[in-house]
């Protein structure tokens, strides 16, 4: 699927019809997506859609099986040298050394990063409130989060990729601390790129969106684009309806009796005319939520892919 | 499922049955083989060397195989499952049952491979000792497994201090050790008490093993930790003390290489360390040794940091040494340095553990000859070399000696990183049980000769053998060369490394080589056709195409390819 973008002159991340198989299983199909410098991209998809797949293809952990990979221009797997020391990253494994101190760890991860600035680290570790003696494999979960986070942004990349940053963290810190860094990041220029089930946090800090359903991307684009070009519209019929024939628009279908609710993408008016033919009523009109449009696309794909299934 | 006892014997067996399969017929067809070649004595000594290395390697694999442990996240390796206690079983049966499965699997094979193998040979193999000396070694195993998940250090020291007494103490069962070297130990008793009471202990060393590891599992489930806060604290103070990390490195290179060390550099110096003191503080106490026995020990002495490195080198070669896992660690695999410098920084690491291990091992050699050795047997030798050398070769034939066994441990640590760095699971078990087999083989073959001493082996019965060894030692050297051409181009290509470390890593291998060439020059002057071989031997020992090769494992398997 190809969705109106960012250019890749001005992307910081391209990708191209990359696939991914492991063994059996398709864990990415034929996506392509830009991510444009200083923007905060959120990746959102449900467990095993293919977001953290994805998120090391653009670190180079994984080699493109098709397609191709650029950030900065620049081929993550042929030269991790020149894309890695721009880029901040958090693992959704926190896989940190547990053997090292907190001091330790900044002292080692700073060896890496000519830009790291000590001053700004400093002020980190004493805002998430971690000693700089305890050793790692003695922090709680959350204190590891932070400290990942920590390391990721010192040095001040100019590409951060947070994947399910806000696991682990408790909703003070997520709220206050993690968005107000991610805004402060884009706010100088850089780019963001975060993965996260948590959509209203996405709908808060990011302004581009891709929405990741079994390896494909079914949603790519500016928050506010995507959202204005969703409607959730409030259906009422004369008579009492046990089923509403399925339509081609239409996302989501939900309802009984006389009052109906559909949710539908791009298509409104063509869906409107369908709608009044079946003798429906529109008497309400909104713009839904981001919850509600992932629960959507999500429903949807899981529909076609239960029905081709059927049928094949 | 209908029972907790089937479900664990079911995830034991489900981990394990390739492995156990294959265990079985291997010692299956080479028991046919035998069957087949019985009563042919030309093959009867190989067919019996054979049989020992394939039950030694089987063995070691069921131990392998039925460790039932599982790492953790937070620090540590291989500690009781700690899923299995959240399910409804009393911890005894917990722990009874992978006991009793694994020891039921060691006597399976040890029984299989008794009956299939020697049986056709003629050879009886004895039943009862070994049958209960392998349950006792096995349930050690696992107690020492499961009872420090708090501190790998002390499991890997209580791990070699176990596998060292168990590996000398079944000779204490054979009857010439007991009639023989008893008395010479100074024992007075008779030989038959000596050996009641080594089965009684035997018997018994199941039941403690089994009461130890419930306590402990017991703590572990309820969270009670074993008390090394005085240990840790110790730790930690030699950490700030002589490993202090105040100050920021000066390169992403310096940081990597300071994690290596203390990941793994100490290992190395401290399991030779705990051999020395299990060595020397005895024979110390036990008063002067006698010529003979102080060549022994000294022999031992400096054979142990050889054996020790073919061992830790295997996990030495992986990303992680203390990690099951072969793939990179994304926190490692991100860092913004070349596969290259992470290799480079891995070698040099090694050489750093070889070079304070043999330090070590020289000055405690040094010092403990002086106070507790005779150096009747050492005078001996030294008057052979005064009669061969001059006095010049007499110093470099030592020095040039030292610098050989350096070589030869660091090649040893270095041998499987191209392997271990691929992040291939099949790949490195095969090069381990490679390397099992040419070890195990080895020490077959010596024990067997050592059996037959009677029999005097001549030049001529093996020559047919040696016309061929000159040949076979070329092509190694042709086929190193090539692949080594092929590594470093890739290399070089790909820039992984920088072409003045590149050209410095190849002059050291040119001095390498050059010294040991000298070596064997200045050992054997006379000897042309063996002088000639061991130069051959020589080109094959210094690691050429390895290092390149381990850069290019390493750069497929941080993306995973």
């Amino acid at each position: 699927m190809t969705f109106p973008s960012t250019s890749s002159a001005d992307a910081v991340i391209a990708v191209t019809g990359l696939s991914r198989c492991f063994g059996s299983k398709l864990a990415l199909d034929e996506v392509s997506l830009f991510v444009p410098r200083g923007s905060v991209f959120g990746l959102v998809g449900e467990n095993g859609a293919g977001k953290t797949t994805l998120i090391k293809h653009i670190l180079g952990l994984l080699k493109a099986e098709s397609g191709s990979v650029r950030v900065f221009g620049k081929n993550p797997v042929a030269d991790p040298v020149g894309v890695l020391s721009h880029v901040g990253y958090l693992s959704e494994h926190r896989d940190l050394p547990a053997w090292m101190r907190v001091d330790q760890l900044l002292c080692y991860t700073r060896a890496f990063y000519p830009g790291w600035d000590p001053h700004y680290a400093e002020q980190l570790r004493e805002q998430f409130g971690l000693d700089p003696a305890a050793r790692v494999k003695t922090l709680s979960q959350g204190q590891q989060a932070k400290a990942g986070l920590l390391i990721a942004l010192a040095f001040r990349p100019e590409l951060l990729l947070l994947d399910e940053p806000s696991s682990g963290l408790d909703p003070v810190v997520r709220r206050d601390i993690l968005e107000a860094i991610i805004r402060t990041v884009a706010d100088e220029g850089r780019t963001v790129l975060f993965s996260s089930h948590l959509l209203d946090e996405v709908e808060r800090v990011s302004d581009q969106l891709a929405m990741i359903h079994h390896g494909r991307l079914v949603l790519c684009g500016r928050l506010d684009e995507i959202k204005e070009s969703h409607r959730r519209l409030v259906l009422r019929f004369d008579s009492p309806q046990t089923a509403l024939p399925s339509m081609k628009q239409a996302l989501s279908i939900r309802g009984s009796g006389r009052e109906w609710t559909v949710l539908c993408n791009g298509e409104r008016n063509a869906l409107c005319a369908s709608l009044q033919q079946l003798g429906a009523r529109v008497v309400d009109e909104q713009i839904p939520s981001l919850d509600e449009i992932f629960v959507a696309h999500a429903g949807r794909k899981a529909g076609e892919a239960e029905s081709s299934t059927a049928l094949s | 499922m209908r029972s907790p006892a089937l479900a664990i014997a079911w995830e034991i067996w489900h981990r394990n049955r390739m492995g156990g399969v294959a265990s079985l017929a291997v010692i299956g067809t080479a028991g046919l083989i035998n069957w087949l070649v019985r009563g042919n004595s030309r093959w009867a000594g190989l067919a019996e060397v054979t049989g020992y290395v394939l039950l030694v390697l089987a063995l070691f694999f069921t131990f392998g195989g039925f460790h039932f442990t599982e790492g953790r996240r937070k620090g540590g390796f291989g500690s009781f499952p700690f899923r299995l206690f959240n399910m409804p079983v009393a911890t005894s049966w917990l722990v009874a049952f992978p006991m009793l499965y694994g020891s039921v699997a060691v006597l399976t094979i040890y029984l299989a491979g008794a009956w299939l193998i020697f049986v056709p040979l003629g050879k009886a193999l004895p039943m009862v000792w070994p049958c209960l000396y392998l349950i006792c070694a096995f349930t050690q195993f696992q107690m020492i497994i499961w009872s420090f998940p708090e501190s790998r250090y002390l499991k890997l020291l209580c791990l070699s201090l176990a596998a060292a007494v168990i590996a000398l103490g079944w000779m204490f069962f054979l009857p010439h050790i007991i009639e023989g070297t008893l008395s010479e130990l100074g024992y007075t008793g008779s030989p038959a008490l000596f050996k009641r009471y080594l089965f009684i202990g035997l018997a018994l060393t199941g039941p403690a093993a089994f009461g130890i590891s419930l306590y402990r599992v017991h703590q572990q489930r309820h969270g009670v930790t074993l008390g090394l806060r005085h240990f840790d604290l110790g730790r930690e103070w030699i950490s700030r003390r002589f490993l202090p990390r105040s100050r920021p490195f000066r390169s992403g290179t310096q940081a990597i290489f300071w994690q290596e060390w203390r990941q793994t550099g100490s290992i190395l110096p401290i399991g030779v360390a705990a051999i020395l003191a299990m060595t020397f503080v005895p024979t110390y106490l036990s008063g002067p040794l006698t010529p003979r026995a102080t060549l022994g020990v000294l022999s031992w002495i400096f054979l142990s940091p050889l054996l020790l490195a073919v061992i830790i080198g295997r996990g030495f070669s992986k990303p992680d040494f203390w990690n099951q896992e072969l793939n990179m660690t994304p926190f490692n695999a991100i860092r913004p340095l070349t596969s290259g410098q992470w290799v480079t920084a891995k070698l040099k690491v090694a050489a750093g553990s070889v070079l304070l291990t043999w330090g070590l091992v020289l000055y405690v050699s040094f010092v403990w000859t002086t106070w507790a050795g005779d150096f009747e047997e050492l005078d001996r030798l030294f008057q052979q070399l005064m009669f061969h050398y001059s006095a010049q070769e007499r110093w470099l034939l030592p020095v040039l000696a030292i610098f050989a066994v350096l070589i030869l441990t660091w090649r040893f640590m270095v041998n499987g990183l191209a392997v271990g760095l691929s992040g291939r699971k099949r790949w490195y078990q095969f090069s381990n049980l490679l390397t099992g087999l040419v070890w195990v083989t080895l020490f077959a073959g010596v024990i067997w000769r050592s059996d037959h001493s009677d029999h005097n082996l001549h030049l001529y019965d093996v020559w047919q053998w040696i016309i061929w060894l000159p040949l076979a030692l070329a092509g190694a050297v042709i086929a190193k060369s090539t692949l080594a051409a092929w590594a470093w181009y890739q290399v070089d290509q790909r820039q992984m490394l920088s072409r003045h470390s590149i050209y410095t890593y190849f002059g050291f291998w040119v001095l390498a080589t050059g010294l040991l060439v000298g070596l064997v020059v200045l050992a054997f002057p006379h000897t042309v056709w063996l002088r000639n071989l061991l130069i051959l031997l020589s080109m094959t020992v210094v690691p050429l195409a390895r290092p390149g090769m381990a850069m290019l494992t390493l750069a497929k398997n941080r993306s995973g390819s």
